[in-house]
């Protein structure tokens, strides 16, 4: 088991968004999130990513590293493809991105400051962050936001031999996603109502 | 973390709110007080020290605001925050990165600034070393006040309001410094006062700084 969710409870802010989240993941996994516009996705991946600590309820993470793409794409518009790159690839102590910039495709837009790129392109390079960190456990938050066709398959592509190498995924989507094995989850069954305090469910007992 | 060091320092050089602006703003300074106070020598020399100082402490502040927001607004902050990086050292790494393109650009010149004071040749040193001891600590303390106002609209409002009464004692021990070896007088206790601060936020205000990245993505 790579991942294992009991009965977390998601915080925005000063409120709770999201109540008793339970699931599974395991090697080899992916999971599609659905859920209406602010019923919690982000939230639940930010949370899962421990971006947005826990305050109750557990997770047990056992992947070597969780690489979370969100809706921004970690990207400085001064620098070019090539040292974005670099940067990500100094971070998650790698010493190579030629296998990534071969795979999306980037090697002529590699000397092209980010801010002349269009929105798909961005993304694109955004995705070779996700596989230069060679982490196990990807939180994806709609990754093919921006993508065309093309790109989406490319995008299916990844997902696949991700998940052929044992790897796990999270993925937060609107449109459905032509894979076999996806465990679809709907989270509108956790949401609750809105307004609902923090400290009222932190100073609550566990249940 | 060296890639870290490199990116801040390249998007100092290029994005133009860095280095030439730090710079630019403490050399202003530096140029137009005598021009506003006058031709008086010995009036000029004696406030030298805190000309210096204030516009180091000022020109440090200019760039401190973008430190964060820029990798908020991209993502790049949750990013790090979850990278095998402890965000203390990430927090460090931006503080060395931003005193590179400020404090220590601004020590070096400062010998030279000093001999457009009039200062003694002997006591360009201590100019030299007050800020380059110095410098380390306001942007430590700048650093620390980006990472609470992380997010807010109106920070840089803000954030000067925060973490001037911190700059104080930096302020008035780096001044004094120059100020006591320039009348002759005993120069290693405020120069030693001053190297204990910049000591001190170095060791805590990452642990701060940390905790208040982690508050704000909440």
């Amino acid at each position: 088991m790579i991942l294992c969710v009991e009965n977390l409870y998601c915080f925005r802010g000063s409120f709770a968004i999201l109540s008793k989240v339970s699931f599974e993941l395991d090697y080899g996994q992916i999971i599609s999130l659905h859920g209406t516009n602010g019923s919690g996705k982000t939230t639940l991946l930010k949370t899962l990513a421990q971006v947005i600590p826990t305050e109750k309820g557990k997770i047990t993470n056992n992947s070597v590293g969780t690489c979370f793409l969100g809706h921004e794409n970690c990207l400085k518009s001064d620098l070019t493809v090539s040292e974005n790159l670099q940067f990500w690839t100094g971070i998650y102590n790698q010493t190579s991105m030629d296998e990534e910039i071969s795979t999306l495709n980037l090697k002529n837009i590699l000397d092209i400051p980010t801010r002349q790129l269009s929105a798909g392109q961005k993304r694109k390079v955004s995705l070779a962050r996700l596989l230069i960190s060679k982490s196990n456990l990807w939180l994806l938050d709609e990754p093919e936001t921006s993508l065309d066709n093309n790109n989406r398959n490319l995008l299916r592509a990844l997902l696949m031999k991700h998940l052929e190498k044992r790897g796990s995924i999270i993925l937060a989507t609107h449109s459905p996603i032509d894979m076999e094995n996806v465990l679809p989850i709907d989270i509108t069954q956790f949401k609750l109502p809105v307004n609902v305090s923090t400290n009222q469910y932190i100073d609550s007992d566990n249940e | 973390m060296i890639s870290i060091l490199k990116r801040d320092i390249l998007l100092s050089f290029r994005s133009g709110t860095g280095f030439s602006l730090s710079l630019s703003f403490f050399l202003l300074m530096i140029i137009f007080t005598p021009l506003a106070i006058g031709p008086d020598h010995l009036m000029l020399k004696k406030i030298a020290p805190g000309v210096l100082w204030l516009s180091a402490l000022l020109s440090c502040l200019l760039s401190i605001e973008h430190i964060f927001q820029n990798d908020f607004e991209d993502g790049s902050l949750e990013a790090l925050l979850i990278a095998p990086i402890p965000l203390e050292s990430t927090i460090l790494i931006k503080t060395l990165a931003h005193w590179i393109t400020s404090g220590l650009i601004i020590a070096i010149i400062s010998p030279c600034i000093g001999i457009l004071y009039n200062f003694e040749f002997k006591n360009l040193l201590w100019i030299f070393l007050s800020l380059l001891i110095g410098t380390p600590g306001l942007s430590m303390i700048g650093v620390f006040g980006a990472s609470i106002t992380i997010g807010l609209k109106k920070g840089g409002l803000l954030l000067p309001v925060l973490i001037m009464p911190f700059y104080i004692p930096t302020l008035i021990f780096g001044s004094q410094t120059i100020t006591n070896s320039e009348n002759g007088a005993e120069v290693a206790s405020p120069f030693i006062l001053m190297t204990g601060i910049t000591a001190l936020v170095l060791a805590l205000m990452p642990f701060a700084a940390a905790k208040a990245i982690k508050t704000s993505l909440k």
